[in-house]
C-alpha cells in the first residue's frame, strides 16, 4: 500500500462507516429519554362493572349513552358519558342494536350504513344501505374499540353465544328484496346471511344463507339453536351444534317463504323456562307462539295487537310473565304465556316515550328499562318502568333514534 | 497512518453521528416532519402536510386538520367524534397516511410522536375537543372573490396539488393535477355541474364512498365563503 493510499483508506472507511452505522433521519435513536409514562394514555373510563353499567345505543348520531346502573333507581338519573362509536369518525354509520360479552368485558355493535339523511353529493345518498355494514368489539371499561368485521349490507341483530366466543348477526337487507323484485328475480336471491364470528380474532366462521330480510334472534335456554325472525312470514331455526349450521324454516301462513306477506316477523323473545319462542310480527300487528323440539307453530296462541306494533319484548326468570313493548300508541302488555292473552296494559306517556323499541327486566325483576326511538328529529328516552306498579318511574333523555338497551355486568353471564 | 488508528477513527465518526441520548420529544419532532413516518411506498403525507402547531393561526396557511397545539390534552378529536388521541391519529396514519398498520400504544416511535405531541401541550388541564362540522349534504355556494380564491388555494390546496393548472410542485404523483381532472367529471358525472363534484371532494374528502386519500374539509377549516372564492378562482 503506498503512502497515499494509506492515508485515503481511514478515510474512506470512515466516511463507509459514517453511511451505514449512522441512523437513518426516521430511525429511533438507541438512547432516547421518555419522559411521559404511560404514552397514549386512555382518559374515557365507563362507570365501575361491578356495579352494573347500562348502555343504550343511538342509531342516528353514531354514539352510546351510558349509565351506572344504580343511578337509574336514583332520584334524577343522569347520563355518566356520551360514548362515540364506529370505525369512521367523519360519517354516520348507524350502530343499531348491540350484544354483551356474557362475562361483561366487551359489548359488540353492528354498524347498519343505513342512516336516512346521512349525506349525499354526485357521488350517491349515502346511509341508504348500499354499502357493507361492520361490528365492532368495544373495551367495557374503556370504550376503546379492540377489533371490528365487515359484514353484509344492514346488519339487523346481534347474539353472543352463552360462552362468549361466537357472535352471531342477522341481516334485514331490504334493499336485496327491492333489487331483486325490480329485476324481477326468484325469492331465493333475496336470501340474507347469518354472519357467525369468532369473537377472539373477529374473523368470520360462517356466512349462512337464512331468508329474506332476517332481523330478530334470540337463542334458546340451552343454546343449542338460534331462531331468527324472516320478512317472509317464517322463522329460521339454526342448529348451532353442527359445523354447518343447517337451517329449518316454519311458516306462520300461507306466506310464508314468499315476500307476498300476511304478518312480517320482526323480533323474538325466548321462554327461559320452556323454550317457546314469542314472535312479534310488524304487518300482522299479532304475536305468535311457536313451541321448541321440534320448533312448531302453537296454533291455539297467538296474540293480536290491535293498534300499533309489537316489538322487543322478555320474559321473566321464570317464564310467568312476557312484558312486550308496543309502539304507538305506546304501551308494555303484560302477557300470560299460557294463553297469550294481556293481563295488564301500562301505558306509556307521550311525554316520556314515543316509539317505544325494546323493553329489558332489570335483575331486580321489579324494574324494566324501555327504550324509546322518539321522533328520530330530536333525542329518544330511556324509561325506568315500576313494573308491579305500572307506572313509570323516570324518564331520561338518551340520543337521536335509540335502538337497544344493554346491561353489563362484570362476571354476570 | 497505523493501522491502531483506524477504530480511533470510525468511533469518532459514529460519536459524531448519534447523540449518547435524546429526549424523545425531539426525535419525535422529527417524525411529525417526515412522511417515512408511514411504511408505504405510496405515502406523501407528513403530519404536518395537514397541521399547524402554533396556538395562533400560521399566515399563508388554513390547514385541514388545524393545529395540534394542546391536542395532548383534548377530551375528543374530529369534533368529539373520537375520544381517543391514538385512535385519532390512526385515522389520519391509516387512511391518508396510507400505513398497513396502526400506530400502536407502545412503539418506539408511537411513544416519541406522543411526547412531541405533549410537548405541544403546554397545560395539562383537559381541553374540550375543537370543532369539526362535517357537511353532509353537499349543494352549491355563492361564488367569491378571485384574488382571495387564490390565496384560499395557496392556504390550503396548493400543499398537496401543487399548481392549479399546471400540477408542478405537487406533494406526489398520486395528488391530482386539478384543472385536468375537472376537465373530466362532465364525462364521469355527466349532468351535475364539475363545480358540485369540487365542493364534494373538499367537504368530504375520501369519505362518503368518494375514495383516495384526501382529508376533509370541515366548515371550521374551510368556510363556505372562501370555498365559493376557491371556486372563482378555479373557473368554476
Amino acid at each position: 500500500m503506498t503512502l497515499r493510499g494509506a492515508t485515503l483508506t481511514p478515510i474512506l472507511l470512515a466516511l463507509l462507516t459514517l453511511t451505514t452505522a449512522c441512523p437513518r433521519e426516521l430511525d429511533a435513536p438507541p438512547d432516547l429519554v421518555f419522559s411521559e409514562e404511560p404514552a397514549w394514555p386512555v382518559r374515557t373510563h365507563l362507570p365501575p362493572l361491578e356495579d352494573g353499567v347500562v348502555f343504550v345505543t343511538n342509531s342516528m348520531e353514531d354514539t352510546v349513552s351510558v349509565f351506572a346502573l344504580p343511578e337509574l333507581s336514583g332520584p334524577a338519573p343522569r347520563e355518566a358519558l356520551r360514548l362515540p362509536l364506529g370505525l369512521s369518525p367523519v360519517e354516520l354509520e348507524g350502530p343499531h342494536h348491540a350484544a354483551v360479552d356474557p362475562q361483561g368485558r366487551f359489548f359488540y355493535v353492528p354498524l347498519s350504513e343505513n342512516v336516512p339523511g346521512a349525506g349525499s353529493g354526485p357521488h350517491g345518498a349515502h346511509g341508504t344501505g348500499t354499502a357493507d355494514g361492520a361490528v365492532v368489539k368495544v373495551d367495557a371499561r374503556t370504550g376503546l374499540r379492540l377489533g371490528s368485521a365487515r359484514l353484509d349490507r344492514s346488519p339487523g341483530d346481534i347474539l353472543v353465544s352463552p360462552d362468549g366466543r361466537t357472535l352471531y348477526v342477522s341481516h334485514y337487507d331490504l334493499r336485496r328484496i327491492q333489487d331483486v323484485l325490480h329485476a324481477g328475480g326468484p325469492v331465493e336471491d333475496m336470501v340474507s346471511r347469518l354472519a357467525v364470528l369468532d369473537t377472539e380474532t373477529m374473523e368470520r366462521r360462517a356466512m349462512v344463507p337464512l331468508c329474506p330480510a332476517a332481523h330478530g334472534m334470540a337463542l334458546s335456554p340451552d343454546g343449542t339453536r338460534l331462531y331468527v325472525s324472516c320478512l317472509s312470514d317464517e322463522v329460521a331455526e339454526v342448529d348451532l351444534t353442527q359445523g354447518s349450521f343447517p337451517v329449518r324454516k316454519v311458516g306462520l301462513g300461507p306466506g310464508a317463504g314468499t315476500v307476498t306477506t300476511q304478518h312480517e316477523p320482526y323480533a323474538l323473545a325466548v321462554s327461559p323456562t320452556t323454550g317457546e319462542v314469542w314472535v312479534s310480527c310488524q304487518k300482522g300487528r299479532d304475536v305468535h307462539v311457536l313451541t321448541p323440539d321440534p320448533l312448531t307453530v302453537d296454533g291455539s296462541r297467538r296474540l293480536t295487537v290491535g293498534l300499533g306494533l309489537p316489538l322487543f319484548g322478555e320474559l321473566t326468570r321464570d317464564g310467568s310473565a312476557l312484558f312486550l313493548p308496543i309502539q304507538a300508541p305506546d304501551r308494555v302488555l303484560e302477557v300470560d304465556p299460557a294463553t297469550a292473552t294481556v293481563r295488564r296494559t301500562i301505558n306509556l306517556p307521550h311525554a316520556a316515550c314515543t316509539n317505544a323499541h325494546q323493553l329489558r327486566l332489570l335483575p331486580t325483576g321489579t324494574d324494566a328499562l324501555v327504550v324509546c326511538e322518539g321522533d328520530r328529529v330530536t333525542p329518544g328516552t330511556l324509561v325506568v318502568l315500576d313494573v308491579a306498579a305500572g307506572t313509570v318511574r323516570r324518564s331520561v333523555p338518551v340520543g337521536l333514534f335509540p335502538d337497544y338497551v344493554g346491561i353489563l355486568r362484570e362476571g354476570t353471564p | 497512518m497505523s493501522t491502531l488508528r483506524l477504530p480511533l477513527l470510525a468511533a469518532l465518526v459514529l460519536s459524531g453521528c448519534r447523540p449518547a441520548s435524546m429526549a424523545a420529544a425531539h426525535h419525535g419532532e422529527r417524525l411529525f416532519h417526515d412522511a417515512r413516518l408511514s411504511s408505504s411506498s405510496f405515502n406523501s403525507y407528513s403530519c404536518d402536510t395537514c397541521h399547524t402547531t402554533s396556538p395562533e393561526p400560521e399566515a399563508g396557511r388554513l390547514p385541514v386538520g388545524g393545529t395540534l397545539h394542546g391536542v395532548a390534552f383534548r377530551d375528543g378529536f374530529f369534533g368529539g367524534a373520537e375520544t381517543d388521541l391514538l385512535e385519532a391519529v390512526n385515522v389520519c396514519f391509516t387512511r391518508f397516511m396510507r400505513s398497513p398498520d396502526p400506530l400502536s400504544r407502545d412503539g418506539v416511535q408511537s411513544r416519541a410522536l406522543y411526547e412531541y405531541l405533549v410537548r405541544l401541550s403546554p397545560s395539562r388541564e383537559p381541553a374540550p375537543a375543537r370543532p369539526f362540522t362535517v357537511v353532509r349534504q353537499v349543494a352549491d355556494m355563492p361564488r367569491g372573490d378571485r384574488a382571495r380564491g387564490e390565496e384560499v388555494w395557496r392556504a390550503t390546496c396548493q400543499v398537496c396539488h401543487g399548481d392549479a393548472q399546471t400540477g408542478q410542485g405537487r406533494i406526489g404523483e398520486d395528488a391530482v393535477v386539478v384543472s385536468e381532472t375537472v376537465q373530466t367529471y362532465p364525462t364521469t358525472f355527466p349532468g351535475v355541474a364539475p363545480a358540485l363534484v369540487v365542493v364534494e371532494k373538499v367537504r368530504h374528502g375520501r369519505f362518503f364512498g368518494i375514495g383516495g386519500t384526501m382529508p376533509p374539509y370541515s366548515r371550521e377549516a374551510l368556510s363556505d365563503e372562501d370555498l365559493g372564492a376557491l371556486l372563482t378562482f378555479l373557473g368554476l
